[in-house]
């Protein structure tokens, strides 16, 4: 992974006290709270229900055992002895006091760590598949990519006061885990004719309250110039993105309103007026990044390994956590092992201290040192080899971490909501806790399959709501909580933005109601059918039958 | 108005720059106060003749004024930029990469922040990973530059 040189840690330094003096500015009155504001938001920084809540950034979601243990010391030392990660790959603490907040920062950037860009009207933190390097469909690593943004984008000094906050997500592989057209800009590593890779250009997705699925702006686009295509993009959103209304402030809107054509005419006139050679990075710094991603030393081992092979038939909670917790693995003999932050009862993506240091300690171990953590609020070990995986497997169980609901229906997304957000117009937690509850067998997950619940505690769609195969929104409505439900969300290659099916529900008729639409599903089936192709084949009227006794 | 040049406080200005319309209207003058919306494609063949164009800031939220500062200088203006509007310290940089020469600021902004703070902010940084924004005053330097030097 990449590691800071002498510059990028000067960088880090002199930002992190450039905040400690704005933090003391506010404290003596020099900043008035309108002001310092949107710099607190920019160094992730936010006033949540309760107190402060920090953010910081996970840079595509790619982090070491050293970093972690430093998040678990933050964790004990700073604030409640947890942290949760986020749909962004970042991970947020929930308690810590303002002016505790400079030597936070200061711890982070002893292990290359900042908070830079987690919050506010700028480019936000790149996000990528946290199976980077590892997956079996890659193209290529989008990694030495998403760095090369990350130190682009930061304290850009014309891209900072954007009219919104602006994300970008980049993936390498065929099949999107980065959800990459439910973002600003979506970048895609492509092959041309010539055989040469370079970037595919998504623009103008994203969720909210308006969700739109991103458009194709370019075709393909060399790595030489995608950084120039980036400052023409953004030149083009800083002057004409709407500042009047801060719900259709987003690049969507903007392009939207003057319409995917025009809107590409536009680039394509101010990226002619650029000089490529004065933005782009020279090739010597392309392979700089790079090389900090080159594979990993992988032994040689053999595709079936004999240990692996017995425990799975020796035991049947290992070999039910192998079935939805290991994914394909590029290289024969290792393994993909997803790790799942959605135990029964717990917030999703909440991690304690001493979880953290357990995953660091397997990450140093058997995964060369390395962690990702996933937009679904899980963590990964990338590279394990497949006769590691059951003493692995036994130390996530001693942790408790040890849940075997990858991609099934209680491995849920979800916002903060009620619990901790100050915009929540209902809860989500509780509801994510309920659902899986309600579906805590083992067993019927499995029967189940394939299953992306996701949820929201306001208009706002931090729980990508629209983009679940069943996603849920919960409203106030005279006083009372209200889910709506939307069906056949989709974030992938396919995207889709689901349908809402009817009239909400209380809490207590939405756990019986999500039931009775996985029943019809598995009636309805087709072999192989994960719901949401069942659903895309058999309509949303089933479904409102069921939901609604319409049928 | 405050002007802030160099992070020196240059003391009180006075006086109103004619807007583009008037400015283009009229043959005369040599300086011209735009707007953060401002179609620069009109103002393109009288830009030669300018020596002072101050760019307004409606709130220092609104970055847009960063971006019509870098697309006058492509454009190939030399003349005095000035960022007018309630900026803080901490923009200032933006203000100066992006190609301003000062800031001008409203008086009751202006006395919350001291000059120091003014002059500090231009120092926060010597480094950037930004290339093309560059500053000679103070000198900075472009991390991937710096790399290869
Ligand atoms: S969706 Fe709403 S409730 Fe949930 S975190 Fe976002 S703003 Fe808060």
């Amino acid at each position: 992974m990449y590691r800071y040189d002498e510059f990028d840690h000067t960088f880090v330094r002199a930002r992190s006290q450039q905040f400690k003096r704005q933090v003391e500015r506010r404290l003596d009155g020099s900043l008035s709270e309108e002001q310092f504001r949107p710099l607190r938001l920019m160094n992730g920084l936010y006033l949540q229900l309760h107190a402060y809540m920090l953010r910081v950034a996970i840079p595509y979601g790619t982090f070491s055992g050293k970093q972690m243990r430093q998040l678990a010391m933050i964790a004990d030392k700073y604030d409640r002895g947890y942290g949760h990660f986020t749909t962004r790959q970042n991970i947020q603490y929930n308690w810590p006091d303002l002016v505790d907040v400079p030597a936070i920062l200061e711890d982070l950037a002893d292990v290359e760590m900042h908070a830079i860009q987690t919050s506010g009207n700028c480019i936000r933190n790149t996000t990528s598949d946290p199976w980077a390097g590892a997956a079996i469909d890659e193209i290529e690593d989008p990694r030495p990519i998403a760095e090369l943004i990350r130190q682009w984008s930061s304290l850009h000094p014309e891209f900072t006061y954007l009219p919104r906050k602006f994300k970008i997500a980049i993936t390498g592989a065929s099949n999107d885990r980065a959800a990459i057209r439910a973002h600003d800009i979506g970048l895609q590593i492509v092959q041309n004719d010539a055989g040469e890779n370079g970037l595919q250009v998504y623009v103008g997705g994203g969720l909210g309250r308006t969700p739109i699925i991103g458009n194709v702006l370019r075709e393909f686009i060399s790595r030489h110039e995608l950084l120039p295509y980036l400052e023409a993009i953004m030149r083009v959103y800083n002057r004409y993105g709407r500042r009047d209304n801060k719900y259709k402030a987003r690049i969507k809107i903007l392009v939207q309103e003057t319409g995917l054509e025009k809107f590409r005419d536009e680039v394509e006139a101010e990226y002619a007026q650029l000089e490529p050679l004065d933005i782009a990075v020279p090739q010597e710094e392309l392979n700089r990044i790079a090389d900090y991603f080159s594979a990993p030393d992988y032994d040689d081992v053999s595709s079936s390994d004999e240990g692996y092979d017995k425990a799975v038939i020796l035991h049947s909670d290992f070999a039910g956590w192998v079935r939805s917790n290991l994914s394909e693995h590029k290289i024969s003999g290792y393994t993909i092992v997803n790790i799942s932050l959605k135990p029964l009862k717990g917030a999703p993506g909440d991690i304690s201290a001493d979880q953290m240091r357990v995953v660091a300690d397997l990450a140093q171990e058997y995964s060369f040192d390395e962690i990702r953590a996933t937009h679904e609020q899980n963590l990964v070990l990338a590279n394990v080899k497949k006769s590691d995986v059951y003493a692995l497997y036994q130390k996530l169980v001693v942790a408790e971490l040890a849940t075997g609901n990858i991609g099934l229906i209680s491995d849920i997304i979800c916002c903060p909501g009620m619990d901790y957000c100050a915009l929540a117009t209902a809860r989500s937690i509780p509801v994510g806790q309920a659902i899986s509850e309600r579906f805590s067998d083992p067993e019927r997950q499995r029967v189940i399959g394939e299953m992306k619940i996701k949820i929201s505690g306001c208009i706002n769609a931090c729980g990508h709501h629209h983009i679940g195969h069943i996603g849920i929104l919960g409203l106030e409505k005279a006083g009372v909580e209200t889910y709506q439900v939307k069906l056949g969300g989709d974030a992938t290659s396919t995207a889709e933005v689901g349908k809402v099916t009817g009239k909400g529900f209380s809490f207590d008729e939405l756990i019986d109601a999500i039931e009775r639409m996985i029943d019809l599903y598995l009636r309805e089936r087709d072999t192989g059918e994960r719901f949401l192709d069942t659903y895309r084949r058999i309509g949303m009227e089933p479904f409102k039958g069921v939901l609604y006794g319409t049928d | 108005m405050v002007l802030i040049r160099n992070g020196v406080e240059l003391g009180h200005v006075s006086g109103e720059l004619p807007d583009l319309e008037t400015y283009l209207a009229g043959n005369e003058g040599d300086s011209v106060l735009l707007s953060p919306d401002v179609d620069l494609e009109t103002l393109k063949p009288r830009l030669s003749g300018l020596a002072l164009i101050e760019v307004s800031f409606p709130s220092f939220t609104d970055g847009r004024g960063f971006s019509v500062a870098k697309q006058l200088r492509r454009l190939g203006y030399e003349g005095e930029l000035i960022a007018t509007g309630p900026l803080i310290p901490d923009q200032y940089l933006c203000a100066v990469q992006c190609g301003f020469d000062a800031v001008k600021i409203e008086q009751e902004c202006y006395v919350r922040q001291s000059e120091g703070e003014w002059n500090e902010a231009l120092h926060a940084f010597d480094l950037f990973y930004q290339r093309g924004y560059v500053r000679q005053n103070p000198v900075s330097r472009n991390i991937t530059e710096a790399r290869y030097e």
